[in-house]
């Protein structure tokens, strides 16, 4: 195995990464403890926000093009001080974003710990449907990116099977809109949840997998990222992607080897 | 002379009692183990939630508690303990003197800075936790301790992912932190796996049997009393999660105290060992050279 040079194209979102953009359909994030990936969805968020190339400005209230999606961050795992640290030293600024209309958070940890039961999956539904569908004010698109952070942790509020299937039947009709995509990040090393996995992944049309390396962690080399496209990246309407990211979303399997830093990722393309 | 042109208005705020700066704006809260503040990067960040899986024999959970409800205590921290069965001995035995002198006290007044907490809950999902069974329905129920049930028909294991995930959001953006012990054979490895992580940071506890290689191989073998596995150090707001150098730890005995050392092979041990396995004695070969030459003519192995 070697590690060659990494493929640039204009859908590259890190040093080296090329995925499709902007992401469509359903994408299926999966780690496991060895090989954590919620640092892959701040890098899809941040690469989702600074598509327009706003970058991290934050827009004036009632500006937000038609051409932009709605992006909903459920966060299920961690609360938005996290995500505002994070994102911070991404180079964006959470509350403004908010604020501006181009961010909607969805949290779940403050529910969690309030008097009563949990949440459960019905109203999480609900939040996320009030989140999806905004206010309808000038400027709003029909267009939503909705990130799930982190899929096992929802699991646990479902009531039964059928619970959880309806909730993930609902999210990923979400991603399989026009112009519309679902990423969703889950653990791979719970034995049973296999199955809810295995069907989300056969509706996936991009499988991001994060693996430890062999040898451990190493100062040049953090882990493994394992890219699946499974479909050509066109949108519901039947468009293609035009120019150089029709080589990112050509159908097959590339591997890349990953280095975190606190600022962000850098990835080297695998050849074998 | 001065050097930059910062100049700092006032006096700095003092750091509370039992708390550090840490790295990426943590404000670090220490465990009562210098070891285990070590190896957790300098101690617990607030607002985290540590889960010590316990393998139900070595019984070192709950002296980290013991040592976390301690160092609370003489730093005049809010301690709050749950443990449902109490503790052998009972719960007076278990916690710190301090304690029982009630010098510990929650006084949160309104409008006043929010006091350092500190949040041990013992043996999470033990017998006094577990569902119970509703009567004439056969159907399981949340029922005792705090664990919080969902809805009809939730085990065990749920029950503590939710009670886990309720604690989680007590502490975030607080200024506490908590430590949880779960005996690790009560569930499966599923939830196990949900568990490590919903939890900030997980430490593993085993037991060690007398006659394992680990225990005759180790330094000081008569110290040994169990392993330590760091399998998530706690991490809060940062993009990536520091490495530990070393994941596997003994832990010893030493003067009443636990220590928690890597885990290191003693050379003479290993060489006493292998000779034992291979019968043969001692040559004048292997005393100088480490080994006589190998029968098979194999390629040296430096």
């Amino acid at each position: 195995m070697m590690l060659g040079p990494s493929a640039m194209s204009g859908a590259a979102l890190g040093a080296g990464l090329s995925l499709p953009a902007p992401l469509r359909g359903v994408v299926l994030a999966r780690d496991c403890l060895e090989a954590e990936a919620g640092w892959l969805l701040v890098h899809l968020l941040k690469a989702e926000l600074t598509q327009s190339g706003n970058g991290a400005a934050a827009l004036p209230a009632g500006t937000l093009s038609p051409a932009h999606r709605r992006l909903v961050l459920l966060a299920a795992a961690q609360a938005a001080s996290h995500y505002a640290a994070v994102l911070r030293k991404a180079g964006l600024n959470l509350p403004s974003l908010v604020a501006a209309g181009r961010l909607n958070l969805v949290e779940l940890l403050p529910a969690a710990a309030g008097p009563g039961a949990l949440p459960s999956l019905r109203d999480v539904h609900a939040l996320l449907a009030a989140a999806c569908s905004g206010d309808g004010g000038a400027g709003s698109s029909s267009s939503i990116c909705l990130v799930v952070d982190d899929l096992t942790a929802l699991h646990c509020l479902a009531s039964n099977a059928a619970d959880w299937s309806a909730f993930l039947h609902a999210c990923t009709a979400v991603g399989q809109a026009p112009g519309c995509a679902f990423v969703g990040l889950a653990h791979g090393d719970v034995p049973d949840d296999e199955r809810w996995l295995a069907r989300l992944e056969a509706a996936a049309a991009l499988v991001l997998e994060a693996e430890p390396l062999d040898c451990g962690p190493s100062a040049d080399a953090t882990g493994c990222l394992a890219v699946s496209v499974r479909d050509v990246g066109r949108g519901g309407d039947g468009s293609a992607p035009a120019g150089g990211a029709a080589e990112a979303c050509a159908p097959g399997m590339r591997s890349y080897c990953y280095r975190l830093a606190e600022t962000g990722a850098s990835f080297v393309e695998q050849t074998v | 002379m001065r050097q930059g042109s910062f100049v700092r208005k006032g006096a700095a705020p003092a750091a509370d009692p039992g708390t550090r700066p840490g790295l990426h704006g943590q404000t670090l809260l220490s465990l009562g183990q210098a070891d285990l503040d070590r190896l957790l990067g300098g101690g617990l960040p607030l607002g985290a939630l540590l889960l010590l899986l316990d393998d139900g024999w070595s019984g070192h959970a709950a002296t980290l508690l013991r040592y976390f409800l301690a160092e609370g205590a003489a730093c005049g921290q809010s301690l709050l303990l749950a443990a449902a069965p109490a503790p052998a001995g009972g719960l007076p035995a278990f916690v710190p003197p301090q304690l029982k002198r009630g010098s510990a006290v929650d006084k949160d007044e309104e409008g006043g800075e929010e006091h350092v907490g500190r949040l041990a809950v013992l043996s999470l999902g033990s017998l006094g936790w577990q569902a119970t069974p509703q009567p004439g329905t056969g159907v399981f129920s949340s029922g005792g301790g705090s664990a919080s049930g969902g809805g009809t028909g939730a085990s065990a294991g749920t029950a503590v992912l939710r009670t886990l995930l309720q604690l989680k959001g007590t502490l975030r953006d607080r200024r506490c932190a908590a430590v949880v012990s779960v005996p690790a054979m009560l569930f499966s490895p599923s939830d196990l796996a949900r568990m490590q992580h919903l939890a900030d940071g997980v430490v593993a506890l085993e037991s060690v049997a007398d006659g394992s290689d680990i225990a005759r191989l180790a330094p000081d073998p008569a110290s040994v009393a169990g392993l330590l596995h760091l399998r998530k150090p706690p991490a809060l707001g940062t993009t990536s999660r520091p490495a530990p150098d070393v994941a596997l730890h003994l832990v010893r005995h030493r003067r009443r105290r636990l220590a928690i050392t890597p885990v290191e092979i003693d050379p003479d041990a290993e060489v006493a060992d292998a000779e034992a396995t291979s019968g043969a004695g001692r040559s004048a070969a292997s005393a100088l050279c480490g080994g006589p030459p190998k029968p098979h003519g194999g390629a040296l192995d430096f």
